[in-house]
C-alpha cells in the first residue's frame, strides 16, 4: 500500500428532476490506494453508481448538481483539461448494465477501434485487429471474430458484459471501476472474470473498485470495504472486519440479508425502503427502518467517527454502545 | 447488408400496394363527386350528340373497374394521365411544365431543412442549458408557431423592398430551347450560364427559406432532444471514460444514434412540403404545381384530381422510402428485426 490513487473529500452530488432536486449525495469521503482492492456496497438506489461515476468525471452529461472539496485521481484534481485528461489515462470502468452501455448503432469493432485509435493512435490495422482479438479472448470470448463484426442486439447479454469489460481493460490504467461487472454471467464466467480483474490488480498493481450485489464476492476480493445507505456511507473499515463484526445496525442488516450457504433460503433482512431523496430524513436516514433508532437519531445526522483502537473502522450512528450485544447474529 | 436490402424490398412492395389502393380509391371518389364534368365543360348548350361523344372518349360511360384498369394502363406504359377538363391538354404534359419547378423548391426548401435543421439542434444541444441553447429553443419556438406566410410577407419586405437583396417574386425566365429538365436550376448550368444559375438560386432563396423555415425551428428542436437524450445513455460516459476522443465522441457515437428521429420527422417535413407550397408559390408568383393542384380541385377535373393525388403519393412514397433507406442503414436494429 501506500499512495492514494483517489481521494475523495466532501463531495456532494444532486439530481435535478421534474418533480424537484433529488438530494443524493449529501457529504461523503472516500479514498482508494494504490494496489488496493476496495469494495462498495448498499442496496439498489444507495448512490454507488453515483459516487463511481462522480470518480471517472461522467456526471457532467447527466442533470447533476456537483459539488465538491476535493476529488483528485493520483493526485491530481479531476477539474479542467489537464484534470479530465489525467482522469481518462488512469481510470477504466466497466459499466453496470452491459445492455445500454454499448452504442446501439455501431459495431463492436467500430467500438472498439475507436477506443485504441485514440491510445495508439496511427497503427497499421492489423495491429488493430490483434489487440482486438486478444482483448476478447482474455475474457474468454467465443467466436470472436464474428463478435466484432456484429452490433450489440446481436450479441448475448452474457457476451454484451464480456465485451464491455475487454474494451475497459483494454486501456491499462491506475484504477479500475467495476461497477456490478459479473450481474449479467453465469456463476463459471463470473468467477473466471473476477479471477481475471483479481489478476490484473494484483500483477500490475492496479486499484480496483468493486460494486457488487454479491457479498460473498466482495468478502473474498476486497481488501477494504464501504458500506452506503442513502448516499451516505455508514461504516467502512478492513472488509474482514466489518464482516466478522459488523457494528452499524444496516451493516448487520445487509450481511444478514444475504443468502447463507449453510442456511435455508434468505433471511429477513432489513424492511422497508430507502427514503425519498426528494425530502430525506433530516436526522439519520436510515433512521425510519433502524430497530435501535431513539429520539436523537431522528433528529439529528451522525457522523462518520473513528472507532478507538480500531485500524481504520468508521462508523455513523448514535447508538453504538448497544452493538456490543448484537442484535442480530449474523453469519453464524 | 444483406438484411438491409431484404427490408427496402418489402418497403418497395409495401409502397405499390399502397399507392395502387390510394389510386383506386381517388379515382372512385371522383366518380362521385356530384355535378357532371363533361357537360360543365361543354358548358349547358352543348348538344346531347358531342357531350354523349366526349363522355365515350373519357371511359366515362363504362364500369369504374374498367375506368381504372384503362387510367392504370395509360399510366403505366405511356406516362399518359388522360386529358385535363380544364387547360384541354393532356394531364401530364400539365404536369411537366409545373411538377419540376416545384420539385427544385421543394428540393431546395428540403436541404435547407436538413442542414441548419441540424446544425443549430446540434449546437443547442453541445451547449445545452446555456444562454447560446436559450436563444435558440426560443427563436425556434418562434419559428415553430409562425406560419409560412408570415415569413414570405416578412422576407419579402425586409429584403426584396427594402434592402432590394433579392427579387420580388418571380423566377428568371428561359426560351424555350433552353428548357431541358424543367429544373431552372440544372437547366442553366447545362446551358453553362454561371450567372444566370445564381440568379436562379437568388430568386428560389426567400420562397425556400419561407417555406423551409418552420420546419427547419421544428427540426432543429427533434434534434436537439434527441443528441439531449442520448448525452446522458451510458454508452456515451462508456465511451468517454474508455477513451474515444471527443469528436469522435460528438459526431460519430452521439450523432448517429440522434439522426434516428431526426431522420423520421425529417422524411414527414419533406413530404408536406409540396402541399404546403402552394401559398409561398402564389406569394412569390412561382407557377407551379401546387398552385395547379389547387386549381385542378377546385374545377372538379376529374383526371387531373386523380393524377395530382397519385403524383402526391409517389412523391410521399418516395420520400418515405428514403427517409427508410436512410434509417435502416442507421439502426441495425431495424435492419435485423425488419429482415425477419
Ligand atoms: N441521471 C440521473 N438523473 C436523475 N436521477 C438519477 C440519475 N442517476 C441516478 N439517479 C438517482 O440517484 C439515486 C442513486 O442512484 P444510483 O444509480 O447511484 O444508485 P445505485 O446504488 O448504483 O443503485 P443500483 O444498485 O440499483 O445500481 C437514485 O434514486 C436514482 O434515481
Ligand atoms: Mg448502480
Amino acid at each position: 500500500m501506500g499512495q492514494n490513487v483517489l481521494e475523495i473529500n466532501d463531495l456532494s452530488v444532486k439530481y435535478k428532476v421534474y418533480e424537484g432536486v433529488l438530494d443524493v449525495i449529501p457529504d461523503l469521503s472516500l479514498y482508494v490506494q494504490e494496489g488496493e482492492r476496495v469494495g462498495l456496497v448498499g442496496e439498489t438506489g444507495s448512490g454507488k453508481t453515483t459516487v463511481l461515476k462522480a470518480s471517472a468525471a461522467i456526471l457532467g452529461n447527466t442533470p447533476a448538481i456537483v459539488n465538491k472539496k476535493e476529488l483528485k485521481v493520483c493526485g491530481l484534481s479531476i477539474d479542467g483539461i489537464r484534470g479530465k485528461k489525467n482522469v481518462r489515462k488512469n481510470v477504466s470502468m466497466i459499466f453496470q448494465d452491459p445492455s445500454t452501455s454499448l452504442n446501439p448503432t455501431l459495431k463492436i469493432q467500430t467500438q472498439m477501434l475507436d477506443i485504441l485509435k485514440s491510445q495508439f493512435p496511427k497503427k497499421s490495422k492489423g495491429f488493430y485487429h490483434e489487440m482486438m482479438m486478444r482483448a476478447l479472448k482474455s475474457v474468454s470470448m467465443p467466436a470472436p471474430e464474428r463478435v466484432l463484426d456484429s452490433y450489440p442486439i446481436q450479441l448475448s447479454g452474457g457476451m454484451r458484459q464480456r465485451v464491455c469489460i475487454s474494451m475497459a481493460l483494454m486501456k491499462n490504467t491506475k484504477i479500475i471501476i467495476a461497477d456490478e461487472p459479473t450481474t449479467a454471467l453465469d456463476v463459471t464466467i463470473e468467477e473466471q472474470i473476477l479471477e481475471l480483474i483479481d489478476d490484473l490488480v494484483k500483477k500490475e498493481k492496479k486499484s480496483l473498485i468493486l460494486v457488487s450485489h454479491a457479498l460473498g464476492t466482495v468478502r473474498k476480493i476486497t481488501d477494504r470495504l464501504y458500506v452506503m445507505y442513502a448516499g451516505q456511507i455508514v461504516e467502512s473499515g478492513l472488509t474482514k472486519d466489518i464482516f466478522d463484526n459488523p457494528h452499524h445496525p444496516y451493516t448487520i442488516g445487509l450481511i444478514d440479508a444475504t443468502p447463507k450457504l449453510t442456511g435455508n433460503g434468505i433471511a429477513d433482512g432489513i424492511a422497508g425502503d430507502i427514503p425519498s431523496y426528494l425530502n430525506p430524513p433530516k436526522g439519520c436516514r436510515f433512521a425510519p427502518r433502524c430497530p435501535r433508532a431513539t429520539q436523537i437519531c431522528r433528529e439529528q445526522a451522525p457522523v462518520l467517527e473513528k472507532m478507538e483502537g480500531s485500524v481504520d473502522r468508521f462508523v455513523s450512528c448514535h447508538n453504538l454502545e448497544v452493538s456490543e450485544k448484537p442484535v442480530v447474529s449474523s453469519l453464524t | 447488408m444483406k438484411e438491409g436490402l431484404i427490408y427496402v424490398f418489402k418497403r418497395f412492395i409495401h409502397i405499390l400496394i399502397i399507392l395502387l389502393v390510394l389510386s383506386f380509391i381517388v379515382f372512385s371518389f371522383i366518380r362521385l363527386i356530384p355535378g357532371d364534368p363533361v357537360k360543365s365543360t361543354l358548358g349547358p348548350l352543348a348538344s346531347e350528340e358531342s357531350v354523349n361523344r366526349m363522355t365515350h372518349e373519357l371511359y366515362l360511360d363504362r364500369p369504374l373497374v374498367v375506368q381504372y384498369g384503362h387510367w392504370l394502363k395509360n399510366v403505366v406504359t405511356q406516362g399518359d394521365f388522360g386529358k385535363s377538363l380544364l387547360t384541354s391538354r393532356p394531364v401530364s404534359l400539365d404536369i411537366k411544365e409545373y411538377l419540376p419547378r416545384s420539385l427544385e423548391l421543394c428540393f431546395l426548401s428540403a436541404l435547407m431543412i436538413l442542414v441548419f435543421g441540424v446544425l443549430f439542434g446540434t449546437i443547442s444541444a453541445v451547449f445545452r442549458n446555456t444562454w447560446i441553447d436559450n436563444v435558440i429553443r426560443f427563436l425556434t419556438y418562434l419559428g415553430v408557431v409562425t406560419p409560412p406566410y408570415a415569413f414570405g410577407v416578412l422576407f419579402l419586405l425586409i429584403f426584396s423592398y427594402l434592402l432590394k437583396w433579392f427579387p420580388i417574386g418571380g423566377l428568371p425566365r428561359f426560351s424555350p430551347e433552353n428548357v431541358r429538365t424543367g429544373m431552372l436550376s440544372i437547366d442553366a448550368l447545362l446551358m453553362g450560364n454561371f450567372s444566370l444559375f445564381i440568379k436562379v438560386l437568388q430568386s428560389y432563396f426567400l420562397p425556400c427559406l419561407s417555406l423551409a423555415i418552420g420546419s427547419i425551428a421544428y427540426q432543429a428542436r427533434i434534434h436537439r432532444s434527441a443528441m439531449v437524450e442520448n448525452v446522458n445513455a451510458d454508452f456515451i460516459a462508456f465511451a468517454e471514460v474508455a477513451g474515444v476522443s471527443k469528436s469522435k465522441l460528438i459526431f460519430k457515437h452521439l450523432m448517429k444514434p440522434s439522426f434516428i428521429p431526426t431522420l423520421t420527422v425529417y422524411g414527414l417535413q419533406v413530404a408536406s412540403l409540396l402541399g404546403n407550397a402552394f401559398i409561398i408559390e402564389s406569394m412569390f408568383r412561382i407557377n407551379g404545381f401546387s398552385q395547379y393542384s389547387l386549381n385542378v380541385i377546385l374545377n372538379k377535373d376529374p383526371y387531373g384530381i386523380v393524377a395530382v393525388t397519385f403524383i402526391f403519393g409517389v412523391i410521399f412514397a418516395v420520400v418515405n422510402l428514403c427517409i427508410d433507406i436512410g434509417v435502416v442503414a442507421l439502426d441495425p436494429r431495424i435492419r435485423l428485426k425488419g429482415a425477419e
